[in-house]
């Protein structure tokens, strides 16, 4: 074939293309009514695509209980979410119901973006004492609600169970204690599975710092993951009560967790190197670092259950956290389903709520895996679905039974994170002291969460 | 002197050597990231992650590929794209033409006011359009709707217009005037004689509009909101969610996404480095 008719050729198959594609993309897609039966139009929106897979099996039933409501779900990116859903709701696109993770429920909830449920929730007459009561605490505000719960998170280890064995531990420990004086058993079991590249372990004489092999942790500079549980651990807090104007992370207690997270296990070389696990010393690279076998433990929420199970090379457990001078606390955090306020479709988007929160939905979400449902009767589903795949993700279960300590809530506060995971990155890095950073970090917080807070 | 030839032939080998050896080097820093993606795209996700990026798949698979279109919308992604794609070109291209040569050859008055005017408009920074855009499309109801990623850029742009008609000008006035003379209208002008004779450039605007059709991705990410009608950059961005990257599936649909480009680039090759040179530089 001559180049020349090589070229009418593909030019012709891309016409080809071109009229298939056109005839078969949808009538919407050209923003041409489509006919729809008379049906409400729901969006939904979210940003876990693994996730979706299961919240489109229960809204298929939803539909069908629902003849007169459609409901299409939006996947927003998590990066852009916050911006998108703002920029949605202020141009009037917001979708009808969306995902709210706690950073942004301040802002959305002051500045009137999403619905007050209050009202609908004691209409239908709901019993929400089926909810973990801190998570509904979460997602009210001046006595209101804007969401009803739908899953929730904590915090604890992911084992690499191979390593353990051979390091001794065939059963993990579950009762290690910390405290930031002398580190406790925490400490000393961290020392025992570090290995440096000759096999020697971190309690051993000749133990050799510049080339270990595998370290026991991590301790990083992320509020959810690492330092905000042993904050509450040592009796300190990010704020003192939600919708705070002002943060009480430089307290004594803070500065000396922060002392032991740095310092005093970086110091010991059991945890690695806050270079190596992210930009700041946070959790970036934690999931590699682990599945590369650099780890021994990783300190997580139990969101990276897909991923974890996905690992090959070695075996995967999980293990509580240690327990503080102050208990063994870990951070709670769950998401709720907001209701755009400007919704023209209230009743319909409300509807989607109620069913997203009631037992039939969290039960098809809990079954195949997804989150821990909110309704602390269906928790069990969730665990039995991992343990049939090989991962016992029990020890989150029992921390979420125990002492836990709500995510902060406050307006602005994902950027007060943002700014936050900036300014403790020195004292990770091990370049700035735990009390100058702390110092630095609440007065740029303060600010964050002042400059929009409620009066009064 | 038969010393000083083989002197001079080494340098000129030694001298080869150097520059293909520089060559290689720049090609790898260029060819590396594509390539270790392909390498992941045909590994599962415990083996990305536990192994180096260079080494090749222990456990090959096509699983990554059969579940971004099994599982996730990547069929309706790269349908979107393509209709985008394909409306965008072929209108940027006609409308770009007619416009370049009302420039280059027709007279009328302020017309190079006009066209200087005009395209002043190179120098306005995308973004700084993109908000009175969107509030236009927005009061249009336009948003989420294929329009809304054809509209702004359809009629033409400064650049391709700018293109042609420095390209037009340099066709010679005679043929222009025999066909009005022989009766042509503007029309059959721009159709019989001038098509035939700016093939290169045609060729050129052709290759510029599809690689910015396919890979925008700035306005369709703000101006789009459901999987109906994004196009498949939007899909990919959606898909890299900072909670459990997948990175098995993101780089698959990577792969996906730029296999077009490359088979394109394959076969247009020449008139890619023609653009090259016809534009001063590649946008």
């Amino acid at each position: 074939m001559k180049r020349r008719d090589f070229l009418k050729l593909s030019g012709l198959g891309a016409t080809v293309m071109g009229a298939t594609a056109l005839t078969g993309c949808s009538a919407q897609g050209w923003g041409l009514p489509a006919s729809n039966g008379g049906r409400a139009e729901l969006t939904y929106a979210l940003w876990d695509p693994n996730q979706q897979k299961g919240y489109q099996k229960s809204i298929d039933v939803f539909m069908k209980l629902n003849p007169h409501i459609r409901v299409t779900i939006e996947q927003v990116s998590y990066g852009n979410y916050q911006q998108k859903i703002t920029q949605q709701y202020i141009s009037g696109n917001a979708p009808d119901v969306f995902w709210v993770n706690t950073p942004w429920i301040g802002d959305w909830v002051v500045g009137g973006v999403m619905a007050d449920i209050t009202s609908r929730i004691a209409h239908a007459g709901l019993d929400l004492s089926i909810y973990n009561p801190d998570l509904l605490r979460l997602h009210q505000y001046q006595g209101k609600t804007f969401g009803l719960p739908k899953d929730w998170d904590t915090i604890a280890f992911f084992t690499n169970a191979t390593h353990l064995a051979k390091c001794g531990f065939s059963k993990v420990p579950t009762d290690l204690a910390w405290n930031p004086k002398d580190g406790g058993s925490y400490l000393h079991f961290l020392k025992q599975i570090t290995l440096d590249t000759k096999g020697r372990n971190a309690l051993d004489p000749k133990f050799d710092p510049g080339s270990i092999a595998v370290y026991g942790t991590a301790a990083t500079n992320d509020i959810q993951g690492c330092f905000g549980n042993f904050f509450a651990m040592n009796g300190g807090a990010v704020l003192p009560h939600p919708y705070a104007a002002e943060s009480v992370l430089d307290s004594p207690q803070n500065v000396a967790t922060l002392t032991f997270l740095t310092q005093m296990l970086q110091g010991a070389h059991v945890a690695i190197p806050g270079n190596q696990t992210g930009p700041n010393g946070d959790s970036t690279n934690l999931q590699t670092l682990f599945a590369s076998g650099h780890i021994a433990l990783w300190q997580t929420g139990d969101w990276n259950a897909t991923g974890v199970s996905q690992l090959s090379g070695f075996k995967i457990g999980a293990m509580p956290l240690p327990t503080g001078p102050k208990g063994r606390i870990s951070v709670l955090n769950g998401l709720c389903d907001g209701i755009a306020a400007n919704t023209p479709h209230p009743q319909e988007a409300w509807k989607l709520v109620k069913w997203l929160g009631s037992k039939q939905s969290q039960e098809i979400m809990g079954q195949g895996g997804y989150i821990w449902p909110a309704i602390v009767d269906l928790d069990p589903a969730f665990n039995r679905y991992w343990r049939r795949k090989g991962l016992d993700m029990s020890p989150f279960l029992a921390e979420s039974r125990g002492q836990t300590v709500n995510f902060p809530v406050a307006s602005g506060m994902q950027e007060a994170l943002n700014d936050l995971t900036v300014a403790l990155g020195p004292a990770f890095l091990r370049t700035r002291s735990p009390a100058a950073a702390l110092r630095a970090a609440q007065r740029i917080f303060d600010y964050r969460i002042s400059y929009n807070a409620p009066k009064g | 002197m038969p010393t000083t030839s083989a002197e001079a032939r080494t340098a000129v080998y030694l001298r080869k050597i150097i520059y293909v050896l520089a060559l290689l080097l720049i090609a790898a820093v260029f060819i590396t990231p594509y390539l270790f993606a392909v390498l992941a795209s045909f590994k599962p996700l415990g083996e990305i992650q536990s192994g180096h990026a260079w080494n090749l798949p222990r456990h090959f698979t096509f699983d990554n590929f059969t579940t971004i279109f099994s599982q996730y919308s990547f069929g309706t992604y790269l349908l979107n794209t393509a209709v985008v794609t394909i409306i965008l070109t072929i209108g940027q291209v006609a409308f770009s033409l007619m416009g370049a040569y009302a420039f280059a050859r027709l007279r009328f008055p302020g017309r190079d006011a006009l066209f200087w005017g005009y395209l002043a408009m190179l120098m306005v920074p995308n973004v700084v359009t993109m908000i009175p855009l969107y509030v236009m499309m927005s009061k249009a109801g336009l948003i989420n709707t294929y329009w809304v990623m054809i509209l702004p850029y359809v009629f033409g742009t400064p650049y391709a217009i700018f293109l042609m008609r420095q390209y037009l000008l340099s066709i010679p006035g005679e043929v222009i005037e025999a066909a009005r003379l022989d009766g042509c209208s503007e029309f059959t002008i721009l159709r019989r004689v001038i098509v035939p004779m700016a093939r290169p450039v045609i060729i050129t605007a052709t290759i510029i509009a599809i690689i910015f059709g396919w890979n925008n991705f700035l306005w369709p990410l703000i101006s789009t909101d459901s999987a109906a009608v994004q196009p498949l950059t939007v899909g990919i961005a959606n898909f890299n969610s900072s909670f459990a990257q997948q990175w098995n599936l993101v780089l698959a649909a990577s792969l996906v996404a730029l296999l077009p480009m490359v088979i394109l680039f394959a076969v247009f090759q020449k008139h890619i480095v023609n653009s090259v040179n016809l534009t001063g530089a590649s946008r």
